[in-house]
């Protein structure tokens, strides 16, 4: 499939060892739309991740923002260019405070709208009352909520998260989808990889699906539930659809 | 909901925590936290992002002190005491983000896990039980655990602990990060080691297919008891649909 996006990959490869992590993947995501990236543990989701964002070298193939080829830029000069990510495993500075976390990422640290921003989303994901604390000393979750808003300090227009959802209580979860869809109708464009079925296929317009490291299927969610082969590598062929309850 | 007096029973509990605070530094995350296990129960603990789940989990296991509170095992009083001492005991412990020696085989983790057991014919006889709950790891069992899919990953980490047949397992978000097939298989296990006798507590952030599988459950919020009922009065529970289970 060719077609413009705000980011594109073409033919990107990375191995490790012998193995396929990445092995020769081409899409593009559109603009202001929220896609999905599922597939089963260790099917090189995160790697793709990596290899758009530079955090890792391809082997092979190239990566484009706004068709402008990014391929190896330094990671930073990709943030600068608008676009961001979040990590599974997360990565806040833990010797500094949550608030420190949240303006260490400002452009403008002193800026009354960098601080106004900080605390609006800080309030959102429930770490306010926490902003003094030791972002070491939060748990697992609340690091993961931490990264999930200081990404959003940058205000970037292309936003990558990486499972923003796991180990993050529902309720709350539903608290950064109403985010994610506000943020998205200012044309925000957002690539979300995460396992909460149930929450990705109501949120995401469009979901790919990875396999040893290869797209096995392209399309709107409902069709992606019933894809033959989606369902054998990653629903499981026993209980298929994604259950109403669970966030 | 019902008030504790109600849900008590007779018989002594396996595992009693009784007024426990505990936490990280200065912080206190745990305020006045009791909870009881009978033998055979399955117990979910569920709440917010920092509600102290994981520090409930920690201090029992003796890698907190608790500031204040005691925690008995049956009948014995363990608080403080060192992990290894427990784990002799009969104190299993699962901690969270599937933690397995990833360069060692499948064999090599679970004789890691009978560290503290001496006798070879011990082991052995409970490697064959271990693989008879797990046929999936007695497939594999030189495979390298690091090459091994997260879900797989996740039940051998389940498996490890079980290998110095303890009375009681704690499990730390076992379902964390896995793709919707390894939750179903992982919470069938669990199902599956419920069956075997085995008493066990489970952290959740996917509460909702915590408290289907479990006996009773206690909601934890900001560090304190905030309910506790049945499994199934807690996901029928209105507020508590709308507190923590995401509607």
């Amino acid at each position: 499939m060719t077609m413009n996006g705000i980011v594109r990959v073409e033919n990107l490869r990375k191995h490790y060892g012998g193995l396929a992590a990445v092995n020769g993947v081409s899409f593009a995501i559109a603009e202001s739309k929220i896609t999905a990236l599922i597939g089963p543990n260790g099917s090189g989701k995160t790697t793709l991740f990596n290899l758009i964002t530079s955090v890792a070298r391809p082997d092979a193939g190239a990566v484009f923002l706004n068709e402008h080829a990014i391929t190896q830029w330094a990671p930073h000069r990709i943030a600068a260019r608008g676009m961001a990510r979040t990590f599974q495993i997360t990565r806040v500075f833990g010797q500094l405070t949550v608030w420190e976390n949240m303006l260490a990422v400002a452009r403008q640290r002193r800026d009354a709208e960098a601080r106004a921003r900080a605390q609006e989303l800080l309030r959102l994901v429930n770490l306010w009352e926490l902003r003094d604390q030791f972002a070491a000393d939060t748990s697992y979750g609340q690091q993961k909520l931490l990264e999930f808003a200081r990404v959003l300090m940058l205000e970037p227009r292309v936003i990558l998260l990486d499972e923003p959802f796991a180990g993050v209580n529902p309720t709350l979860a539903q608290t950064m989808v109403a985010l994610i869809r506000r943020l998205q109708t200012e044309g925000k464009t957002f690539f979300i990889i995460d396992h909460a079925m149930t929450i990705m296929m109501s949120l995401c317009d469009r979901v790919l699906v990875l396999d040893y490291g290869e797209l096995i299927a392209d399309g709107a969610p409902a069709d992606v539930q019933n894809d033959a082969r989606v369902l054998e590598a990653y629903f499981g062929s026993h209980r298929e659809k994604p259950r109403a309850t669970i966030g | 909901m019902k008030n504790p007096a109600q849900l008590s029973v007779e018989s002594p509990a396996l595992l009693q925590v009784e007024n426990i605070s505990a936490g990280y530094g200065k912080l206190d995350v745990l305020q006045n936290v009791s909870l009881r296990v009978q033998r055979g129960e399955v117990v979910a603990i569920i709440g917010p992002n920092g509600a102290g789940k994981s520090t409930v989990l920690k201090t029992v296991m003796g890698m907190l002190k608790p500031s204040q509170g005691r925690v008995q095992f049956d009948a014995q009083d363990i608080t403080a005491q060192r992990t290894d001492q427990l784990v002799l005991r009969g104190l299993g412990y699962v901690p969270q983000g599937r933690v397995v020696f990833p360069k060692m085989s499948v064999l090599e983790n679970l004789e890691m896990g009978a560290f503290t057991v001496r006798d070879p014919r011990a082991i052995a006889a409970r490697t064959a039980e271990v693989f008879a709950l797990f046929p999936r790891l007695a497939e594999r069992t030189r495979q390298i655990a690091g090459t091994m899919s997260g879900g797989e990953q996740q039940m051998l980490s389940i498996a490890r602990a079980l290998m110095t047949r303890p009375q009681m397992i704690l499990l730390d978000e076992p379902s964390l990060g896995l793709a919707p097939k390894f939750v179903d298989m992982v919470f069938d296990q669990i199902v599956a080691l419920k069956e075997t006798g085995i008493t066990l507590a489970i952290v959740e952030q996917n509460a909702a297919r915590a408290l289907e599988i479990a006996t009773r459950g206690y909601v934890l919020e900001l560090g304190r008891n905030k309910y506790q009922d049945s499994g199934q009065a807690l996901l029928n529970d209105e507020r508590v649909r709308k507190m923590y289970l995401g509607g």
